[in-house]
């Protein structure tokens, strides 16, 4: 019996819970909380991530930002990784704000990048930024809690639930793409004093932004981006 | 004495053997059906197997083979070849999913080698050990696929169910994956004294059903996302989390197919071994009493 006690917890490593790559191991990894992507003037796609950095045991987690830029996706999140002596790994990560821009030329190719990597989640919601940078919307102060990507996260699925925003995580984005219908994204921007608001939804038609849709409209709207 | 298998750890390997695949199944309307086809076709050959071993009056396969001469010899190295496929199937595919997803680092041979040795490790005490540890087994796989099951239940479009009378009407790769379990059969025996159909029927059944469920909850899940996925069925258990604490439920998930792998590992090495290692056959401390009065 005591020999199937201890062999208990090699079923989590049977499954996947020893995520084990050589020369990485968990301390390697630096957890990405949310993100933020845009599309300059130049055509270049700049990174924006928020991980937490915890200071002690007993609480007192805060927010970290790091920004790189590249000519693609990939070579955006290689140049964060450059920058540091750890891995980044968007398992933890639940968010993505994109801005109209990044929305109408560059879903797709995001599409595609987080079906491959491994450590993206199917759940990760991705909203769009509306009269506001994605960058400024992900670092804007929460009123709730420490970490503004971690609230950012809380309040889309609380308002997905309560059928004020889109439900529609990635899983189901994914599905609404491949099959070419038409779907929407919340929409969020920055509100006088400084914090998140959701404010409407992006309508996307054929995986390209059509538009926008004020909360209080319950048609298409024609604020193209 | 003879060795003796009951029936309800016969009726778990059955159910977990059929279950073993549910990592790999694409997942299409097509392919749901196509599952349905080809384990209900287990369903039937196995319970024909079971009523010919009682027509002709033999316990199992191997005596079938002994009163057989030259033609049990051949059909016992034609079995043999069956399992050598059948192992090699699993070493295969397990080792492709744990490089695609848990242990992209670790070369294939060694999961692989890993993989062959805790089954040789569990063969080597021979089918009666490897059927009675399915039984408890079954049970675990089980209770942690029910779980995924629910939790992951308000997260299904049901919408999605209608893609399951879509065309094409029939997907290849589904209808041949449950079928490579049909070595396990042979491992089966339906004893006048000790009579297994019934048994054989509810592992099959629930068997069957836990694959129909997750491959299911796949395509409710993740709808056409499912044909861009390498492994949709241990996907789809991974959209349920509880904030940032209890994340990646697809691994607790995927522990108990890679179970029921490893048990169909190890019954499909003991048709190529069947007396194990003679340090290690386990056997019955008492005889069971319909074995005596069979006898007697």
């Amino acid at each position: 019996m005591k020999k199937l006690l201890f062999c208990l917890p090699l079923l989590f490593f049977l499954g996947g819970c020893g995520r084990i790559e050589l020369g990485e191991e968990a301390g390697q990894l630096l957890p990405v909380s949310a993100l933020a992507l845009s599309l300059q003037e130049d055509g270049e796609i700049s990174l924006t991530l928020e991980s937490i950095r915890q200071d002690s045991l007993d609480g007192g987690a805060t927010p970290v930002y790091l920004s790189a830029s590249g000519a693609d996706l990939s070579s955006a999140f290689d140049n964060a990784d450059q920058m540091l002596a750890h891995r980044l790994y968007l398992s933890h990560a639940q968010t993505i704000l994109i801005s109209p821009a990044f929305a109408a030329e560059q879903l797709p190719e995001l599409i595609e990048y987080l079906l491959n990597r491994r450590d993206a989640r199917l759940s990760i919601r991705i909203a769009t930024a509306r009269d506001a940078a994605p960058e400024d919307a992900l670092r804007a102060d929460a009123v709730a809690e420490e970490i503004p990507g971690v609230a950012l996260s809380a309040m889309l699925d609380q308002r997905a639930k309560e059928g004020r925003l889109p439900n529609l995580p990635f899983y189901r984005l994914l599905d609404r793409y491949l099959q070419n219908e038409d779907f929407s994204l919340p929409a969020l921007s920055v509100s006088a004093d400084g914090h998140v608001q959701p404010n409407g939804q992006a309508v996307f038609s054929g995986g390209v932004l059509t538009g926008f849709v004020d909360p209080a409209q319950d048609t298409k709207g024609s604020d193209l981006p | 004495m003879k060795e003796t298998v009951f029936p309800r750890w016969q009726g778990a390997l059955l159910g977990l053997c059929l279950l073993a695949d549910g990592l790999y199944l694409p997942i299409s309307g097509a392919a749901v059906r196509s599952a349905a086809a080809a384990g209900l076709t287990v369903f039937l050959l196995t319970l024909g197997w079971l009523a010919f071993l009682r027509k002709r009056n033999v316990d199992d396969f191997v005596t079938l083979c002994g009163r057989l001469g030259r033609a049990g010899t051949v059909l016992r190295v034609a079995a043999g070849g069956a399992a050598v496929i059948g192992v090699w199937n699993t070493l295969t595919r397990l080792t492709a999913f744990w490089q695609a997803t848990a242990l992209p680092g670790l070369p294939r041979l060694l999961t692989g080698g890993a993989l062959l040795a805790v089954a040789a490790l569990a063969a080597r005490r021979r089918r009666i050990a490897v059927c009675m540890w399915a039984y408890p087994t079954a049970w675990l796989c089980g209770i942690i696929v029910l779980v995924s099951l629910l939790v992951t239940l308000p997260d299904c479009t049901w919408h999605n169910l209608l893609s399951l009378s879509q065309p094409p009407a029939y997907d290849r790769a589904a209808f041949f994956a449950p079928l490579g379990m049909l070595p396990v059969i042979l491992l089966c025996q339906n004893r006048r004294s000790l009579p297994s159909t019934g048994a054989a029927v509810r592992g099959l059944a629930a068997g069957l059903i836990g694959l129909l469920f997750v491959a299911l909850r796949a395509l409710l899940i993740l709808g056409a996302g499912a044909s861009v996925l390498p492994y949709p069925i241990f996907s789809a258990a991974g959209v349920f989390s509880v904030g940032d604490f209890l994340q990646r439920g697809e691994v607790i998930f995927a522990c108990a197919l890679v179970l029921a792998e490893c048990v169909r590992c190890a019954a499909l090495l003991t048709l190529l071994w069947p007396n194990g290692s003679k340090k290690h056959v386990f056997t019955l401390p008492v005889p069971l009493s319909g074995e005596q009065s069979a006898s007697s």
